[in-house]
C-alpha cells in the first residue's frame, strides 16, 4: 500500500506492506526492509527493522499528527491521506460525503481487510472484519461501489469511528493502488 | 524549645511549590497552595493540603500580589509562608506584611532582603568586609564618570535593583559611556523603580561560583560548599554542578569564609545564595548576594545530604542547626539541568502549550524536580522551566555520563524542549573537560546545532515511519491498544473473581 508522510517537513512517499500478524515491508528510494513488530502499548511501539531492534514512543496530536521519539530525539509525522477523509482536520475536504468512508464500528484487532484498492464492491459485501471483546465483528459496505482506498493496517488495533475503506464517489473512479 | 508550624502557605507554583509540599509533608505540616485560573489543574493545587484561588492570570493579581497573598493565609489560618524563588521571595514588603500579620516568612529577616536586594549597598558591604569586589565605582552618580575614568575597558553599566541578567550593559569604549549610563538608568527606573546605576570592569569568559549558606536564629552560620552554574543562555542557567570542578582546596575554603562574612555582617538568617565571578585567572569577586532558596539548591542537596528546604523551615520554626561545619562533607559530584519549554531549532523561541507526555528518567542517582506528572499544559504565562534534572555521581564524569542517560531517556511529547541540546552540551569534549565560560553556549552555537542534527540524522528514519504506520488512530490520547492490554493481562492471571 502506498502511503504519503512528511516527516520534520520532508516528505516521504513508501509502500508499506503488510505480509504476516506481525510482519510488513516498507520500501523506501528503491530499497525495502522488513518490519516486524514486537510490542505497542497505549504510547510506545516495539519493532525490529531487518532485525534491529528499536524502542519508540508515539502520541498522537489533536490534528492526527503522529510525535514519534527515540530516545530524547523527537519527530513530528504527518499521514497527508488523512487530510482527505479526515473532516475533523484543517485540511478535511468538506465535500467528503460520508457515504464514502466505512468507518470502523468499534474499536479492537482489525483481523483482515477483504478488499483492497481499485476492488468492486456490492452493497452488504464484507469489507473487513475487527475482533473485539473476543468476538469477530464484520464491516459491510453500505453500498455498491469500487474501493478507492484503504487506511488501517492488518493485525493493528484501530479505535472506533476512524476511517476504515473509502469507495470512490460514483462516478469519480481515482484509484490509489 | 520550639513549635513547629502547623500550616504553610505556599506563594508560588511549579517545581519549587511541589519541593515545599515535599518537605513540609515529611515534617508534618499542613500545605496550602495558591493559584491563577490558568493554574486550576496544575500539580501543586492538587498536592497540597489546601488551595485557595486567586482569580485572574495576571501576575500582579495573583503570585505577586502581596495583599491576595496574606489575605489566603489568613483565611486559612497558616502560620507561615514560604515564598519559593523568584516571584516575592526577595520582596521585603511580603516579608513585612507576614511580620503585621503574625504569619512567619521562611526566610531572612526584611532588613537583610532590602540591603541585598540593592547590588550596590550589598557591593559596598563586601567591600568594607574586605570580601574581593571587582573594580568599579561607588554609585554616586555625581562622580560616577569621573570615577570611570580611572577603570579599564571594557566596562559593565549595572542597575542597582536589577538582578537575573538584567539592567546591564557592556561598554566597549570612553565614547559610549554616558550614553550608556544614562539608557541604563532610564530602563532600570521603568523595570526596577530604581534608576541607581554604578560601573565595574567588565570580565571576559568569567565562571559563576555561588556558596550556599544557612544561618539559624542563634547565631550559628554554616557553607554547604559551593556549586559552579557557568552554563548560561542569555544569563539563563541551564547546567549547575556541585562542587566546582574548577576550584582548589583554598579558593573553596577563602570563597566559603568571604559568604560567611557576609552573613554575619548583616546578621542574616535562613537559606541563602553569596554569588562570585571567577575571572580566568584564578581571583574570584563578590557579584551578589540571593536572598532566598535558588533553582539549582538540589545539586547542593545531592553532594552534602542536607535537605535544605526542610531547614529553612525548621530554622524560621527557630529550631537550631544541629551540625558544625567542620561535618559538612561533599561527596561525589552533582550535576543539575534546567528542561526548559523552548525550541533550540527555532532560535530557542518558547513553546507553552500541551504536553500529551511528560515522561522524565530515574534510576539510581536521578532525581526529579517538576511541576507535572504524566502529562499538564506548559503556562505561557509563566517562566518556560518544565523541570529539573538532577544527577549525582562519585566523579564528575560518572555524573555527566549519569545525566546523557536520564536524557535520553526522558520523554517530552505535545511541546518542544531542550532535551536534545543539553544532550549535546554535556557530551561536548569542552564541557567533559570542563572548559567553559559563560559564554559557552554562543562561542558553541554553531558545534552544538551541528551535533543536534546529527544525532538526529542517525535515527533511522523507516523505524519511525512505520511507529507512525503503525499507530491507528485520530484521536489524541486515545485508547488504542488498550483493549489488547486488557486481554493480555486476563490471559496472564487467568481468570478469577473478587470476593
Amino acid at each position: 500500500m502506498k502511503r504519503h508522510l512528511t516527516l520534520s517537513d520532508e516528505r516521504y512517499d513508501i509502500e508499506f506492506t503488510h505480509q504476516t500478524d506481525t510482519n510488513w515491508e516498507l520500501t523506501r528510494d528503491g530499497i525495502t526492509r522488513r518490519v516486524e513488530l514486537l510490542g505497542q502499548g497505549t504510547d510506545w511501539i516495539l519493532l525490529t527493522i531487518d532485525g534491529k531492534r528499536h524502542c519508540l514512543r508515539v502520541t498522537v496530536d489533536n490534528k492526527g499528527n503522529r510525535e514519534v521519539s527515540e530516545g530524547c530525539c523527537r519527530f513530528t509525522i504527518r499521514d497527508l491521506a488523512r487530510d482527505e477523509f479526515d473532516p475533523g482536520s484543517p485540511g478535511g475536504s468538506s465535500g467528503t460525503v460520508s457515504d464514502n468512508i466505512i468507518r470502523t464500528p468499534l474499536p479492537g484487532k482489525l483481523l483482515r481487510l477483504e478488499v483492497a484498492p481499485g476492488d468492486t464492491v456490492a452493497a452488504g459485501a464484507t469489507v473487513a472484519v475487527i475482533e473485539s471483546m473476543k468476538m469477530e465483528n464484520v464491516v459491510k459496505s453500505p453500498r455498491d461501489g469500487v474501493v478507492q482506498s484503504v487506511h488501517a493496517e492488518p493485525g493493528t488495533m484501530v479505535d472506533g469511528g476512524i476511517p476504515l475503506v473509502i469507495l470512490a464517489t460514483a462516478g469519480e473512479i481515482e484509484v490509489d493502488k | 524549645m520550639t513549635t513547629m508550624f502547623q500550616r504553610i502557605l505556599i506563594a508560588n507554583r511549579g517545581e519549587i511549590a511541589i519541593r515545599i509540599i515535599h518537605a513540609a509533608r515529611e515534617l508534618g505540616i499542613e500545605t496550602v497552595a495558591v493559584h491563577s485560573d490558568a493554574d486550576r489543574d496544575a500539580l501543586h493545587v492538587r498536592r497540597a493540603d489546601l488551595a485557595v484561588s486567586l482569580p485572574g492570570n495576571e501576575l500582579n493579581d495573583t503570585y505577586l500580589s502581596v495583599a491576595a497573598l496574606i489575605a489566603a493565609a489568613k483565611a486559612c489560618d497558616c502560620d507561615a509562608l514560604h515564598p519559593g524563588y523568584g516571584f516575592l521571595s526577595e520582596s521585603h514588603l511580603l516579608a513585612e506584611a507576614c511580620q503585621d500579620a503574625g504569619i512567619i516568612f521562611i526566610g531572612p529577616g526584611a532588613d537583610a532582603i532590602r540591603r541585598m536586594g540593592n547590588k550596590l549597598i550589598a557591593r559596598q558591604m563586601a567591600l568594607e568586609l574586605g570580601v574581593p569586589v571587582n573594580a568599579g565605582t561607588s554609585g554616586d552618580s555625581e562622580t560616577l564618570l569621573s570615577e570611570a575614568a580611572g577603570l579599564d575597558y571594557p566596562l559593565l553599566v549595572k542597575a542597582a535593583a536589577g538582578g537575573g541578567g538584567k539592567g546591564m550593559r557592556i561598554v566597549a569604549c570612553e565614547a559610549e559611556l554616558a550614553e550608556a549610563v544614562k539608557a541604563t538608568a532610564r530602563e532600570a527606573a521603568a523595570y526596577f523603580g530604581d534608576g541607581t546605576v554604578y560601573v565595574e570592569r567588565y570580565i571576559e569568559n568569567p565562571r559563576h561560583v555561588e556558596v550556599q549558606v544557612l544561618a539559624d536564629h542563634h547565631e550559628n552560620y554554616l557553607h554547604f560548599g559551593e556549586r559552579e552554574c557557568t552554563i548560561q543562555r542569555r544569563y539563563q542557567k541551564i547546567i549547575e554542578e556541585a562542587p566546582s570542578p574548577t576550584l582548589n582546596h583554598d579558593q573553596r575554603r577563602e570563597l566559603g569564609e568571604a559568604a560567611l562574612k557576609i552573613c554575619r555582617a548583616i546578621g542574616y538568617r535562613n537559606a541563602g545564595t553569596v554569588e562570585f565571578i571567577l575571572a580566568p585567572d584564578g581571583r574570584f569577586y563578590f557579584l551578589e548576594m540571593n536572598t532566598r532558596i535558588q533553582v539549582e539548591h538540589p545539586v547542593t542537596e545531592m553532594v552534602s545530604g542536607i535537605d535544605l528546604v526542610q531547614w529553612q523551615i525548621r530554622i524560621a520554626a527557630g529550631e537550631a542547626l544541629n551540625i558544625i561545619q567542620e561535618d559538612i562533607r561533599l561527596t561525589g559530584h552533582a550535576i543539575e539541568c534546567r528542561i526548559y519549554a523552548e525550541n533550540p531549532a527555532a532560535g530557542f523561541a518558547p513553546s507553552p502549550g500541551t504536553m500529551s507526555l511528560f515522561q522524565p528518567a530515574n534510576g539510581p542517582g536521578v532525581r526529579n524536580d517538576s511541576g507535572y506528572e504524566g502529562n499538564g499544559v506548559v503556562q505561557s504565562f509563566y517562566d518556560p522551566m518544565i523541570a529539573k534534572l538532577v544527577v549525582h555521581g562519585a566523579s564528575r564524569d560518572e555524573a555527566r555520563r549519569r545525566a546523557i542517560r536520564a536524557l535520553e531517556e526522558y520523554t517530552i511529547h505535545g511541546i518542544h524542549s531542550n532535551l536534545e541540546y543539553l544532550r549535546e552540551l554535556l557530551g561536548h569534549p569542552d564541557f567533559m573537560a570542563n572548559r567553559i565560560s559563560t559564554g559557552f553556549c554562543t562561542t558553541h552555537a554553531v558545534e552544538l546545532e551541528a551535533a543536534m542534527t546529527a544525532r538526529r540524522e542517525e535515527i533511522d528514519t523507516d523505524a519511525l515511519l512505520a511507529a507512525a504506520l503503525l499507530t491507528q488512530s485520530t484521536a489524541p490520547g486515545s485508547v488504542q491498544n488498550r483493549v489488547q492490554e486488557n486481554h493480555d493481562v486476563w490471559q496472564q492471571i487467568g481468570g478469577w473473581r473478587i470476593g
